[in-house]
Protein backbone atom coordinates (compact mmCIF):
# COMPACT_ATOMS: atom_id res chain seq x y z
CA UNK A 1 0.00 0.00 0.00
CA UNK A 2 2.76 2.38 1.04
CA UNK A 3 4.73 1.50 -2.14
CA UNK A 4 1.65 2.14 -4.30
CA UNK A 5 1.19 5.57 -2.67
CA UNK A 6 4.80 6.46 -3.39
CA UNK A 7 4.39 5.44 -7.06
CA UNK A 8 1.23 7.57 -7.37
CA UNK A 9 3.01 10.54 -5.78
CA UNK A 10 5.96 10.13 -8.16
CA UNK A 11 3.64 9.96 -11.18
CA UNK A 12 1.74 13.07 -10.07
CA UNK A 13 4.97 14.96 -9.48
CA UNK A 14 6.33 13.94 -12.91
CA UNK A 15 3.17 15.02 -14.75
CA UNK A 16 3.06 18.29 -12.80
CA UNK A 17 6.68 18.98 -13.76
CA UNK A 18 5.90 18.15 -17.39
CA UNK A 19 2.92 20.55 -17.36
CA UNK A 20 5.06 23.28 -15.79
CA UNK A 21 7.78 22.69 -18.36
CA UNK A 22 5.27 22.95 -21.24
CA UNK A 23 3.91 26.18 -19.76
CA UNK A 24 7.41 27.62 -19.51
CA UNK A 25 8.16 26.60 -23.10
CA UNK A 26 5.01 28.39 -24.27
CA UNK A 27 5.89 31.44 -22.19
CA UNK A 28 9.40 31.83 -23.59
CA UNK A 29 8.78 30.84 -27.20
CA UNK A 30 8.24 34.47 -28.27
CA UNK A 31 10.15 37.70 -27.82
CA UNK A 32 8.86 41.15 -28.69
CA UNK A 33 10.86 44.31 -29.43
CA UNK A 34 10.08 47.85 -30.49
CA UNK A 35 12.25 49.08 -33.36
CA UNK A 36 12.25 52.89 -33.44
CA UNK A 37 12.70 54.92 -36.60
CA UNK A 38 16.07 56.27 -35.42
CA UNK A 39 18.81 55.92 -32.80
CA UNK A 40 21.40 58.46 -31.71
CA UNK A 41 25.02 57.77 -30.84
CA UNK A 42 24.12 58.51 -27.22
CA UNK A 43 21.53 55.76 -27.18
CA UNK A 44 18.36 57.84 -27.56
CA UNK A 45 15.52 56.32 -29.52
CA UNK A 46 13.36 58.34 -31.85
CA UNK A 47 9.99 57.63 -33.44
CA UNK A 48 9.08 59.98 -36.28
CA UNK A 49 5.42 59.99 -37.24
CA UNK A 50 5.13 63.28 -39.10
CA UNK A 51 3.44 61.87 -42.18
CA UNK A 52 0.50 59.44 -41.80
CA UNK A 53 2.39 56.96 -43.95
CA UNK A 54 5.26 56.80 -41.43
CA UNK A 55 5.45 54.00 -38.93
CA UNK A 56 7.70 52.33 -36.43
CA UNK A 57 8.04 48.60 -36.14
CA UNK A 58 7.33 45.98 -33.54
CA UNK A 59 8.97 42.63 -34.16
CA UNK A 60 7.65 39.47 -32.57
CA UNK A 61 10.26 36.72 -32.84
CA UNK A 62 9.88 32.99 -32.43
CA UNK A 63 12.75 32.25 -30.04
CA UNK A 64 11.61 28.68 -29.46
CA UNK A 65 12.73 25.49 -31.15
CA UNK A 66 9.45 24.74 -32.88
CA UNK A 67 7.45 26.43 -35.61
CA UNK A 68 4.52 28.29 -34.13
CA UNK A 69 1.35 29.86 -35.48
CA UNK A 70 0.37 33.44 -34.73
CA UNK A 71 -2.86 35.17 -35.66
CA UNK A 72 -2.61 37.64 -38.50
CA UNK A 73 -3.57 41.26 -37.81
CA UNK A 74 -6.16 40.98 -40.58
CA UNK A 75 -8.58 38.92 -38.49
CA UNK A 76 -10.33 39.75 -35.25
CA UNK A 77 -8.36 37.06 -33.37
CA UNK A 78 -5.10 38.88 -34.09
CA UNK A 79 -6.14 42.48 -34.64
CA UNK A 80 -5.84 43.66 -31.03
CA UNK A 81 -3.01 41.39 -29.89
CA UNK A 82 -0.43 44.14 -29.95
CA UNK A 83 -0.76 46.93 -27.40
CA UNK A 84 1.58 49.27 -25.54
CA UNK A 85 2.12 50.47 -22.01
CA UNK A 86 3.06 54.12 -22.28
CA UNK A 87 4.36 56.28 -19.43
CA UNK A 88 4.84 60.03 -19.61
CA UNK A 89 7.72 61.87 -17.98
CA UNK A 90 5.37 62.86 -15.14
CA UNK A 91 4.63 59.17 -14.46
CA UNK A 92 1.17 59.09 -16.03
CA UNK A 93 0.58 55.63 -17.48
CA UNK A 94 -1.86 54.65 -20.24
CA UNK A 95 -2.61 51.50 -22.20
CA UNK A 96 -2.39 52.15 -25.92
CA UNK A 97 -4.62 49.67 -27.68
CA UNK A 98 -6.48 49.41 -30.94
CA UNK A 99 -10.02 50.70 -30.98
CA UNK A 100 -12.88 48.33 -31.68
CA UNK A 101 -13.74 48.12 -35.34
CA UNK A 102 -16.32 46.47 -37.52
CA UNK A 103 -15.52 43.17 -39.17
CA UNK A 104 -17.19 42.13 -42.38
CA UNK A 105 -14.82 39.54 -43.83
CA UNK A 106 -13.34 37.82 -40.82
CA UNK A 107 -12.06 34.29 -40.48
CA UNK A 108 -9.39 32.64 -38.31
CA UNK A 109 -6.22 33.44 -40.24
CA UNK A 110 -2.77 32.65 -38.91
CA UNK A 111 0.81 32.93 -40.03
CA UNK A 112 3.37 30.18 -39.57
CA UNK A 113 6.53 31.49 -37.88
CA UNK A 114 9.56 29.17 -38.09
CA UNK A 115 12.14 29.24 -35.27
CA UNK A 116 14.16 32.45 -35.43
CA UNK A 117 11.66 34.15 -37.73
CA UNK A 118 9.35 37.06 -37.12
CA UNK A 119 5.89 38.56 -37.22
CA UNK A 120 6.31 42.25 -37.97
CA UNK A 121 3.86 45.01 -37.10
CA UNK A 122 4.02 48.46 -38.68
CA UNK A 123 2.60 50.87 -36.12
CA UNK A 124 1.41 54.33 -37.13
CA UNK A 125 -0.37 55.33 -33.91
CA UNK A 126 -3.08 56.67 -36.21
CA UNK A 127 -5.70 58.02 -33.76
CA UNK A 128 -8.44 56.54 -35.96
CA UNK A 129 -7.06 53.10 -35.16
CA UNK A 130 -5.29 53.47 -31.81
CA UNK A 131 -6.85 54.57 -28.55
CA UNK A 132 -4.74 56.70 -26.16
CA UNK A 133 -1.91 56.96 -28.71
CA UNK A 134 0.84 59.08 -27.09
CA UNK A 135 1.22 61.34 -30.11
CA UNK A 136 2.54 64.85 -29.61
CA UNK A 137 0.70 67.72 -31.29
CA UNK A 138 1.74 68.29 -34.92
CA UNK A 139 5.13 69.99 -35.08
CA UNK A 140 6.01 69.01 -31.51
CA UNK A 141 7.79 66.17 -29.73
CA UNK A 142 7.02 64.08 -26.69
CA UNK A 143 9.15 61.76 -24.57
CA UNK A 144 7.50 58.58 -23.32
CA UNK A 145 8.51 55.22 -21.97
CA UNK A 146 7.04 52.48 -24.11
CA UNK A 147 6.69 48.76 -23.67
CA UNK A 148 5.05 46.61 -26.32
CA UNK A 149 2.72 43.86 -25.17
CA UNK A 150 1.87 40.96 -27.44
CA UNK A 151 -0.99 38.93 -26.02
CA UNK A 152 -2.92 36.23 -27.82
CA UNK A 153 -6.01 34.98 -26.05
CA UNK A 154 -6.69 31.32 -25.55
CA UNK A 155 -9.86 30.64 -27.53
CA UNK A 156 -11.60 27.70 -29.12
CA UNK A 157 -10.27 28.88 -32.48
CA UNK A 158 -6.72 29.07 -31.07
CA UNK A 159 -7.05 25.54 -29.73
CA UNK A 160 -8.64 24.19 -32.91
CA UNK A 161 -5.97 25.72 -35.15
CA UNK A 162 -3.03 25.27 -32.74
CA UNK A 163 -2.33 28.98 -32.64
CA UNK A 164 0.00 30.24 -29.90
CA UNK A 165 -1.62 31.85 -26.90
CA UNK A 166 0.06 33.72 -24.07
CA UNK A 167 1.60 37.09 -23.30
CA UNK A 168 5.04 38.54 -23.86
CA UNK A 169 6.30 42.06 -23.28
CA UNK A 170 9.22 44.01 -24.70
CA UNK A 171 11.88 45.79 -22.68
CA UNK A 172 10.70 49.20 -21.48
CA UNK A 173 12.63 52.02 -23.12
CA UNK A 174 12.34 55.76 -23.50
CA UNK A 175 11.44 57.14 -26.92
CA UNK A 176 11.10 60.63 -28.29
CA UNK A 177 8.09 60.87 -30.56
CA UNK A 178 8.23 63.50 -33.31
CA UNK A 179 5.19 64.66 -35.20
CA UNK B 1 -28.22 22.75 -40.91
CA UNK B 2 -29.82 24.54 -43.88
CA UNK B 3 -29.49 23.45 -47.45
CA UNK B 4 -30.09 25.65 -50.49
CA UNK B 5 -30.27 23.76 -53.75
CA UNK B 6 -29.23 24.92 -57.21
CA UNK B 7 -32.42 25.17 -59.23
CA UNK B 8 -31.19 24.68 -62.80
CA UNK B 9 -28.31 24.31 -65.21
CA UNK B 10 -25.57 21.71 -65.23
CA UNK B 11 -25.27 21.78 -61.42
CA UNK B 12 -29.01 21.36 -60.81
CA UNK B 13 -29.63 19.48 -57.57
CA UNK B 14 -26.23 20.29 -56.07
CA UNK B 15 -26.37 22.53 -53.03
CA UNK B 16 -24.75 24.78 -50.47
CA UNK B 17 -25.11 23.81 -46.83
CA UNK B 18 -24.97 26.27 -43.94
CA UNK B 19 -23.23 24.09 -41.38
CA UNK B 20 -22.81 26.73 -38.69
CA UNK B 21 -24.78 29.87 -37.95
CA UNK B 22 -24.42 31.09 -34.40
CA UNK B 23 -24.54 34.32 -32.48
CA UNK B 24 -21.23 35.61 -31.12
CA UNK B 25 -20.54 38.33 -28.55
CA UNK B 26 -20.65 41.10 -31.14
CA UNK B 27 -22.04 39.51 -34.29
CA UNK B 28 -22.56 36.17 -35.93
CA UNK B 29 -20.47 33.27 -37.21
CA UNK B 30 -21.35 31.40 -40.38
CA UNK B 31 -19.84 28.45 -42.18
CA UNK B 32 -21.08 27.23 -45.55
CA UNK B 33 -20.01 24.17 -47.50
CA UNK B 34 -20.92 23.13 -51.03
CA UNK B 35 -20.88 19.97 -53.12
CA UNK B 36 -20.55 21.57 -56.56
CA UNK B 37 -17.80 19.98 -58.67
CA UNK B 38 -15.34 22.08 -60.64
CA UNK B 39 -15.73 21.64 -64.41
CA UNK B 40 -12.74 21.92 -66.76
CA UNK B 41 -11.88 25.56 -67.53
CA UNK B 42 -14.10 26.86 -64.76
CA UNK B 43 -13.74 27.78 -61.11
CA UNK B 44 -16.21 27.63 -58.27
CA UNK B 45 -15.92 30.81 -56.19
CA UNK B 46 -17.82 32.57 -53.42
CA UNK B 47 -19.06 36.11 -53.95
CA UNK B 48 -20.35 38.11 -51.00
CA UNK B 49 -21.84 41.57 -50.67
CA UNK B 50 -22.67 43.39 -47.46
CA UNK B 51 -25.07 46.22 -46.63
CA UNK B 52 -25.38 48.18 -43.41
CA UNK B 53 -26.88 51.34 -41.97
CA UNK B 54 -23.57 52.34 -40.33
CA UNK B 55 -19.82 51.91 -40.48
CA UNK B 56 -18.19 51.23 -43.81
CA UNK B 57 -21.47 51.60 -45.71
CA UNK B 58 -21.58 55.23 -44.52
CA UNK B 59 -17.82 55.88 -44.70
CA UNK B 60 -17.57 54.43 -48.22
CA UNK B 61 -20.85 56.07 -49.27
CA UNK B 62 -22.06 52.70 -50.58
CA UNK B 63 -24.99 50.95 -48.96
CA UNK B 64 -24.02 47.66 -50.58
CA UNK B 65 -20.38 46.71 -51.09
CA UNK B 66 -18.51 43.65 -52.26
CA UNK B 67 -17.04 42.22 -49.07
CA UNK B 68 -14.50 43.32 -47.91
CA UNK B 69 -14.47 47.04 -48.68
CA UNK B 70 -13.64 49.48 -45.91
CA UNK B 71 -10.74 51.35 -44.39
CA UNK B 72 -8.10 50.86 -41.72
CA UNK B 73 -6.45 47.71 -40.53
CA UNK B 74 -4.65 45.05 -42.46
CA UNK B 75 -7.67 43.86 -44.49
CA UNK B 76 -8.50 46.95 -46.50
CA UNK B 77 -5.27 47.55 -48.35
CA UNK B 78 -6.00 47.46 -52.09
CA UNK B 79 -7.53 50.54 -53.76
CA UNK B 80 -10.07 49.77 -56.45
CA UNK B 81 -9.64 51.84 -59.64
CA UNK B 82 -13.41 51.94 -60.13
CA UNK B 83 -14.16 53.26 -56.63
CA UNK B 84 -11.79 56.04 -55.57
CA UNK B 85 -11.88 57.28 -52.00
CA UNK B 86 -10.76 56.16 -48.57
CA UNK B 87 -12.16 52.63 -48.83
CA UNK B 88 -10.14 49.71 -50.08
CA UNK B 89 -10.61 46.03 -50.85
CA UNK B 90 -8.32 43.07 -50.16
CA UNK B 91 -7.51 42.35 -53.81
CA UNK B 92 -8.58 43.26 -57.36
CA UNK B 93 -10.99 40.36 -57.82
CA UNK B 94 -14.67 40.22 -56.87
CA UNK B 95 -14.40 36.94 -54.95
CA UNK B 96 -14.55 36.38 -51.21
CA UNK B 97 -11.35 34.37 -50.92
CA UNK B 98 -8.23 35.97 -52.33
CA UNK B 99 -5.58 33.85 -54.03
CA UNK B 100 -3.45 34.29 -50.88
CA UNK B 101 -6.35 33.11 -48.67
CA UNK B 102 -6.79 30.01 -50.81
CA UNK B 103 -3.05 29.33 -50.84
CA UNK B 104 -3.11 29.62 -47.05
CA UNK B 105 -5.73 26.90 -46.76
CA UNK B 106 -8.99 28.86 -46.86
CA UNK B 107 -11.94 27.40 -48.78
CA UNK B 108 -13.50 25.53 -50.46
CA UNK B 109 -16.29 26.45 -48.03
CA UNK B 110 -16.98 29.95 -46.81
CA UNK B 111 -16.25 31.05 -43.26
CA UNK B 112 -17.09 34.44 -41.83
CA UNK B 113 -17.45 35.96 -38.37
CA UNK B 114 -18.56 39.57 -38.82
CA UNK B 115 -19.05 41.86 -35.86
CA UNK B 116 -19.61 45.53 -35.08
CA UNK B 117 -19.08 47.71 -32.00
CA UNK B 118 -22.10 48.60 -29.87
CA UNK B 119 -23.97 51.47 -31.54
CA UNK B 120 -24.51 54.65 -29.51
CA UNK B 121 -28.25 54.34 -30.03
CA UNK B 122 -30.79 52.27 -31.90
CA UNK B 123 -29.28 49.38 -33.80
CA UNK B 124 -26.67 48.63 -36.43
CA UNK B 125 -28.05 46.24 -39.00
CA UNK B 126 -25.76 44.29 -41.27
CA UNK B 127 -27.07 42.12 -44.05
CA UNK B 128 -25.08 39.85 -46.35
CA UNK B 129 -25.82 38.20 -49.67
CA UNK B 130 -23.53 35.23 -50.19
CA UNK B 131 -23.50 33.43 -53.51
CA UNK B 132 -21.71 30.47 -54.97
CA UNK B 133 -20.69 31.20 -58.54
CA UNK B 134 -19.15 29.37 -61.45
CA UNK B 135 -16.45 31.52 -63.01
CA UNK B 136 -15.34 31.21 -66.62
CA UNK B 137 -12.69 33.78 -67.41
CA UNK B 138 -14.39 37.10 -66.60
CA UNK B 139 -17.88 35.62 -66.54
CA UNK B 140 -19.31 35.13 -63.04
CA UNK B 141 -22.44 32.99 -63.14
CA UNK B 142 -24.39 32.81 -59.88
CA UNK B 143 -25.55 29.31 -58.99
CA UNK B 144 -27.28 29.86 -55.67
CA UNK B 145 -27.41 32.64 -53.07
CA UNK B 146 -28.49 33.18 -49.50
CA UNK B 147 -29.21 36.25 -47.37
CA UNK B 148 -28.21 36.41 -43.72
CA UNK B 149 -27.08 38.95 -41.14
CA UNK B 150 -27.58 40.38 -37.70
CA UNK B 151 -28.48 43.44 -35.69
CA UNK B 152 -26.31 44.87 -32.92
CA UNK B 153 -28.41 46.73 -30.41
CA UNK B 154 -27.48 49.72 -28.23
CA UNK B 155 -27.66 47.49 -25.15
CA UNK B 156 -24.93 45.31 -26.67
CA UNK B 157 -27.17 42.41 -27.57
CA UNK B 158 -27.08 40.68 -30.95
CA UNK B 159 -30.13 39.59 -32.94
CA UNK B 160 -29.39 37.08 -35.65
CA UNK B 161 -31.42 37.31 -38.85
CA UNK B 162 -32.97 34.25 -40.40
CA UNK B 163 -31.11 32.69 -43.33
CA UNK B 164 -33.20 32.90 -46.46
CA UNK B 165 -33.16 33.22 -50.22
CA UNK B 166 -32.42 36.87 -51.14
CA UNK B 167 -35.22 39.05 -52.46
CA UNK B 168 -35.12 40.45 -56.00
CA UNK B 169 -34.09 43.96 -54.77
CA UNK B 170 -31.32 42.39 -52.68
CA UNK B 171 -30.00 40.48 -55.68
CA UNK B 172 -30.22 43.65 -57.76
CA UNK B 173 -28.15 45.56 -55.17
CA UNK B 174 -25.71 42.64 -55.03
CA UNK B 175 -25.28 42.68 -58.81
CA UNK B 176 -24.98 46.46 -58.99
CA UNK B 177 -22.25 46.49 -56.33
CA UNK B 178 -20.30 43.84 -58.23
CA UNK B 179 -20.62 45.75 -61.51
CA UNK B 180 -19.63 49.08 -59.96
CA UNK B 181 -16.62 47.78 -58.03
CA UNK B 182 -15.31 45.18 -60.48
CA UNK B 183 -16.56 46.36 -63.90
CA UNK B 184 -14.18 44.11 -65.86
CA UNK B 185 -16.35 41.10 -65.01
CA UNK B 186 -19.75 40.10 -66.37
CA UNK B 187 -22.30 38.84 -63.86
CA UNK B 188 -25.29 36.61 -64.45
Amino acid sequence: MKRALIVVCLLLTTSALRALSAQEDTAVSLAVRIVPTSFTETGNRGITLIDPSQHFTVVVTNVGKDTIRLWRESCSWGYSNLSFEAQDEDGTQVMVAKKQREWEKNYPDWMVIPPGDHLVFEVTFDPATWGHAPLPKPGQQRTVSLRAVYESADSKEAKANKVWSGKVVSPKNTYTLFR
Amino acid sequence: MRIFTIAGGPHKGKHINVTRYVKTAAGVEIKIEHNVPTRPGKQIRWVQTVSSNRGFSVDCKMLTRVDPFGHGGAVNTVPLPAVPGICKADDLLPFYWTAADLAGGAGPGLSDAPSVPIPPSGRTWTQFVTALAEVTGKQVHHLVAIAWGYDRMADGSVRVAVIRTPSTPEMRNHGQALKRMYPDYKYT
